[in-house]
């Protein structure tokens, strides 16, 4: 029991207390940096220099893009095209497509300019996935269209965002069946992303 | 002579405070919730690695600590003491921040209104991005500090922070004020600051100079009467204080810009023309 006038022990805590919430406060704000830094990363050079527009997730209204661009027709199914500067593992592209929905036409654009083929006789790995057709059982369709745009005019018109290293964009943009761009971004990271693209595709109108 | 003078503060801890710490801030409390909220948090944070896309993290938690802050120190101020679940309420926001990233994955893509979840869509835009809301939250987190650092220990004649009773609200208004000017930059200007009522124009500034006038009058009137004060003096001073204001303000805008009114093709009179 206390006397009165005895000091109160919460007369000793408090100002400890104090001092404490100081040393606290100054703690979680160094954590605070620590936790965004290490956990941020700044855009890397296939990254928009924005990071806040890449991969934002909002549903775009336009633009109409032309009928046929580059020799791909951009009209009456919706259409998902996949920008890329190398032609990508025949494997990794089958499970992407996949995991895409089934009614939807899939184009990979192969951008910049055309390399030589160095794979006569040697392995097949680097083959684009038409060329490995050949290779498949006959009932077995082709999964995807394959173009080679080097002029870029597919990622002009789709609005495809140009990345850190100045270079031609890797991502993908979806086209709805009346030709309206409904989604264009970068995705260096498109093989991990497919939910995101069939996301898109459940909301486009 | 009398003096109408309200009698001093109370510089003692203000009544109903308990001496000791208040659950808010036991130790064991909030090591638990720190345990929880880094442990919840490296499990969100893995949620957006997972698909490579960290850069859309940071954003959301950075809003939901500033809101967190936010919120305790008005119930700091408001309540007298400090709020329940003072790490926990950075984890809840943040889940609310990020709801419209836990659709996306279900199937909804992101619209405008998704704003309503704390700003999620427009928080990404900012000029600086990431690095302004750091820097916001790291003030935030300081000013909340200090604040509570000075109601665990009040000094002889100062008065408290609490806004109930006898209260100093310029505290607060001044740290808000710190606040909001370091966000300003990234605060966009309204596209339209002037309306018209057939053909008179009603100004926005105008509007906040009423606006500022008939709350900061009624703000002090109600804090003079609980200091003992009259009722209708500070109507009385308004009625000086307002005219002085306005005219001190335009005095000091003329003479900041003097070269726009005196000089080869300027006219004098302009210094009238508000």
């Amino acid at each position: 029991m206390t006397r009165p006038g005895s000091p109160r022990s919460g007369d000793r805590v408090r100002p400890r207390a104090g001092t404490a919430v100081l040393v606290a406060g100054f703690v979680t704000c160094l954590l605070l940096v620590g936790a965004v830094l290490l956990g941020s990363r700044g855009p890397g050079p296939l990254d928009q220099p924005d990071a806040a527009q890449q991969r934002d997730g909002l549903v775009l209204d336009g633009p109409t893009v032309a009928a046929d661009v580059a020799g791909v027709h951009l009209r009456d199914v919706p259409n998902v095209l996949l920008f890329v500067r190398d032609a990508p593992d025949p494997d990794v592209l089958d499970t992407w497509r996949h995991s895409l929905p089934a009614a939807v036409q899939v184009t990979v654009v192969v951008q910049g300019p055309p390399r030589k083929d160095s794979t006569q006789g040697q392995d097949d790995s680097h083959r684009r996935p038409e060329d490995r057709t050949e290779d498949r059982p006959e009932d077995s369709p082709r999964l995807v269209d394959v173009v080679e745009d080097p002029e870029e005019s597919l990622a002009a018109a789709l609005r495809l965002p140009r990345p850190v290293d100045e270079g031609p964009g890797i991502g993908y943009a979806v086209v709805d069946a009346a030709g309206v761009v409904r989604y264009s971004t970068l995705d260096p990271s498109w093989p991990d992303n497919a939910f995101e693209v069939t996301t898109i595709l459940e909301s486009t109108p | 002579m009398t003096s109408n003078l309200p009698p001093a503060l109370p510089s003692a801890l203000p009544p109903g405070l308990p001496p000791a710490l208040p659950p808010a801030l036991r130790p064991l409390a909030l090591a638990v919730q720190a345990v929880v909220l880094v442990v919840a948090e490296t499990v969100l944070y893995r949620t957006y690695t997972g698909h490579d896309a960290a850069f859309h993290w940071s954003t959301h938690f950075l809003v939901a600590v500033i809101i967190t802050v936010a919120w305790h120190t008005v119930h700091l101020r408001w309540r007298g003491r400090p709020a329940p679940a003072q790490l926990l309420s950075v984890l809840g926001l943040h889940l609310v921040a990020m709801a419209p990233d836990l659709l996306f994955r279900a199937g909804v893509a992101h619209e405008r209104w998704m704003d309503v979840f704390l700003g999620h869509i427009s928080s990404h835009y900012i000029p600086g991005g990431d690095r302004n809301w750091l820097a916001l939250a790291v003030l935030a987190v300081l000013a909340y500090t200090w604040q509570l650092r000075s109601w665990l220990t009040p000094r002889p004649g100062l008065p408290t922070h609490r806004w109930r009773g006898q209260v100093s609200v310029l505290p607060l208004v001044s740290d808000l004020s710190q606040v909001v000017s370091a966000a300003s930059p990234g605060i966009p200007s309204p596209s339209q600051g002037t309306w018209y009522l057939w053909v008179i124009p009603v100004r926005a500034y105008a509007l906040l100079i009423l606006t500022g006038v008939v709350v900061g009058g009624w703000l002090a009137n109600r804090r003079w009467i609980a200091r003992g004060g009259q009722s209708g003096t500070v109507v009385d001073i308004l009625m000086w204080a307002v005219p002085g204001g306005i005219i001190g303000a335009r005095a000091y805008h003329v003479l900041s810009r003097l070269q726009d009114y005196v000089g080869p093709f300027r006219d004098p009179w302009d210094i009238l023309r508000i």
